[in-house]
């Protein structure tokens, strides 16, 4: 039996092989991410956007901000909307019409992500109080799903938003209308940098960051801890199998570190495109 | 409205702040008297593009192309068994996806399909078909998506030429590639490969001539697969953008041999490792 049958004839035992000696199948550690490529501002028709590619996983967000009344109950705050699309263009296993089960959890998520990371100050969304604020429309669309979305999605959405320059917006004070100035615009203020990490975890005991598509339907759970900073945000663990402590508070260390990578990953790529 | 309980909502309407501006688009001209449009290109010049295939790693095959600020993806599945009970064919299926990304235009766009949409995804269809030996894969349906990520006009020509490129990625037998092309039809001047602002609005033009025109056309036949005209016309015009059309694709052809062939000789070069 070659190794290409061995692989896909008995998937569990060909990656314990590997498991064994600390590597997986395509020569990481247990603990490295796939390379990450980020581009800011590549499309120019949106307010913001970002692609993030890891590596094969792609993941491009673009951000449209409208105009609209804010809600009675919060009259400062403006809105931000979330989506992530899972087209039939990024997998074979996605089908075309509304999304499906797995899209809506990965956009709820998103949505957890910006309301408890308090990246943005919604309140720095107003325009007029109780009349006017911006509405961020940041669609998350995947084009190549190859495992481990969730983090592609949330460096795309921080640096898309990162790249947000909203027009300026003056009342009219006869009219009571809106006035746009497209020339004058103005980068939005980001609070902090919510950066997520995914962790599979392979026949109840083996943990390993990044997981690919193929590691992920292996997995017997999947954990992402989401970090802003030096702090913990979010921890996301929906069942799988249990963890010890100890366990977790590596993966939290491993977090941190990888918070670091990535602010130094967005600094650099926003310092080149300045040049 | 309709509200989508499946995606996060966002407040019940909203206006895009473009509605607002102040300047009204003072109407420059399309074309200055020296033939030279608002790019600093020549009438029959195309804009500068790029091809590459092989982009999505979960695919059978997929293309990338950007025509100036056009920015489409395109990603093809199959042959896979037919999934709704669809008509029996003994011949294989094709279908096509067109899609615009929400933020690809000026104005949002809404997440579910709308009429443009599938207006272009038949279209695309219909240009690709007479290019795909159906034949070969009975039964079984064969599924093209494609993406547009940024509008920068020619969007369905665009789409022709990646979409083809992916169904060669994927080692569909075709009979030929197919080469998507569209011209803009302005006063007496035919403007190859328009930007969105060159393209074709019957309520701003009170000319004569004033229409666009796209074609799919199969280089190594010389024939053409598909062609679509709006607008009002002259016929002698309309000749003439259609002669103009097939000599643009002549010239994008290469382009397409040389990344198929560069494509090749990755794969060639990976599997030997």
């Amino acid at each position: 039996m070659t190794i290409f049958n061995f692989r896909t004839a008995r998937p569990v035992e060909y990656y314990r092989k590997y498991l064994e000696q600390d590597v997986r199948p395509d020569g990481r550690d247990l603990g490295e991410f796939r390379r990450t490529v980020l581009n800011i501002g590549c499309v120019t028709t949106a307010d913001g956007s970002a692609l993030v590619k890891l590596g094969n996983t792609t993941v491009m967000c673009g951000i449209k901000a409208e105009l609209c009344k804010p809600k009675t109950e919060t009259p400062k705050c403006g809105f931000i909307v979330p989506n992530v699309e899972l087209s039939p263009l990024c997998s074979p296993y996605f089908r075309s019409g509304p999304p499906g089960e797995q899209a809506q959890v990965m956009s709820q998520f998103m949505l957890e992500v910006v309301n408890h990371s308090k990246c943005v100050d919604l309140e720095s969304l107003c325009i007029t109080q109780g009349k006017l604020v911006w509405v961020l429309y940041c669609d998350l669309l995947c084009l190549d799903y190859d495992g481990n979305v969730t983090d592609a999605c949330v460096l795309a959405l921080l640096a898309a938003l990162k790249n947000v320059c909203l027009p300026t917006i003056s009342i009219n004070e006869e009219t009571e209308n809106p006035e746009t100035d497209l020339t004058k615009r103005v980068p939005l203020p980001i609070s902090s940098q919510p950066v997520s990490s995914t962790y599979a975890i392979f026949d109840d005991n083996i943990l390993f960051v990044d997981p690919t598509a193929e590691e992920e339907n292996l997995a017997t759970g999947i954990i992402t801890i989401v970090t802003t900073d030096d702090k913990l945000c979010l921890v996301h663990k929906p069942g799988g199998s249990p963890l010890r402590p100890e366990q977790l508070t590596n993966c939290f260390d491993r977090s941190f570190d990888r918070s670091k990578e990535i602010s130094r990953l967005i600094d650099e790529t926003i310092h080149s495109i300045d040049r | 409205m309709p509200t989508d309980t499946r995606r996060i909502g966002g407040p019940e309407e909203s206006f895009s702040p473009l509605a607002y501006t102040l300047t009204d688009s003072i109407k420059t001209l399309m074309v200055s008297s020296n033939g030279i449009r608002n790019d600093g290109r020549k009438c029959e010049d195309l804009r500068k593009m790029f091809i590459k295939t092989g982009v999505i790693s979960q695919a059978r095959g997929s293309a990338y192309i950007e025509q100036g600020e056009t920015k489409i993806i395109c990603s093809v599945y199959g042959p896979r068994e037919v999934v709704r009970k669809e008509e029996f064919s003994m011949k294989g299926q094709l279908t096509c996806e067109f899609k615009y990304a929400t933020f690809s235009c000026s104005y949002r766009r809404q997440h579910q399909q709308d009429s443009e949409e599938k207006d272009f995804s038949v279209q695309l269809l219909e240009a690709l078909e007479p290019a795909v030996c159906l034949h070969k894969f009975p039964k079984a349906q064969v599924n093209i998506f494609v993406e547009v990520l940024q509008n920068d006009g020619s969007a369905l020509a665009a789409s022709i030429t990646c979409a083809s490129m992916a169904l060669a990625d994927a080692g569909i037998e075709v009979y030929d590639l197919v080469i998507g092309c569209s011209m803009k039809i302005h006063e007496d001047k035919v403007l190859t490969d328009p930007t969105i602002n060159e393209e074709y609005d019957s309520q701003n033009s009170k000319q004569l001539n004033h229409g666009s025109l796209t074609i799919g056309f199969m280089p190594s036949l010389n024939q053409i697969s598909a062609i679509t005209s709006k607008g009002e016309i002259q016929i002698d015009f309309l000749k003439r953008a259609m002669t103009d059309c097939v000599e643009a694709c002549q010239k994008i052809y290469p382009a397409m041999q040389q990344s198929l062939h560069s494509s090749i000789k990755d794969k060639l070069n990976a599997s030997e490792r």
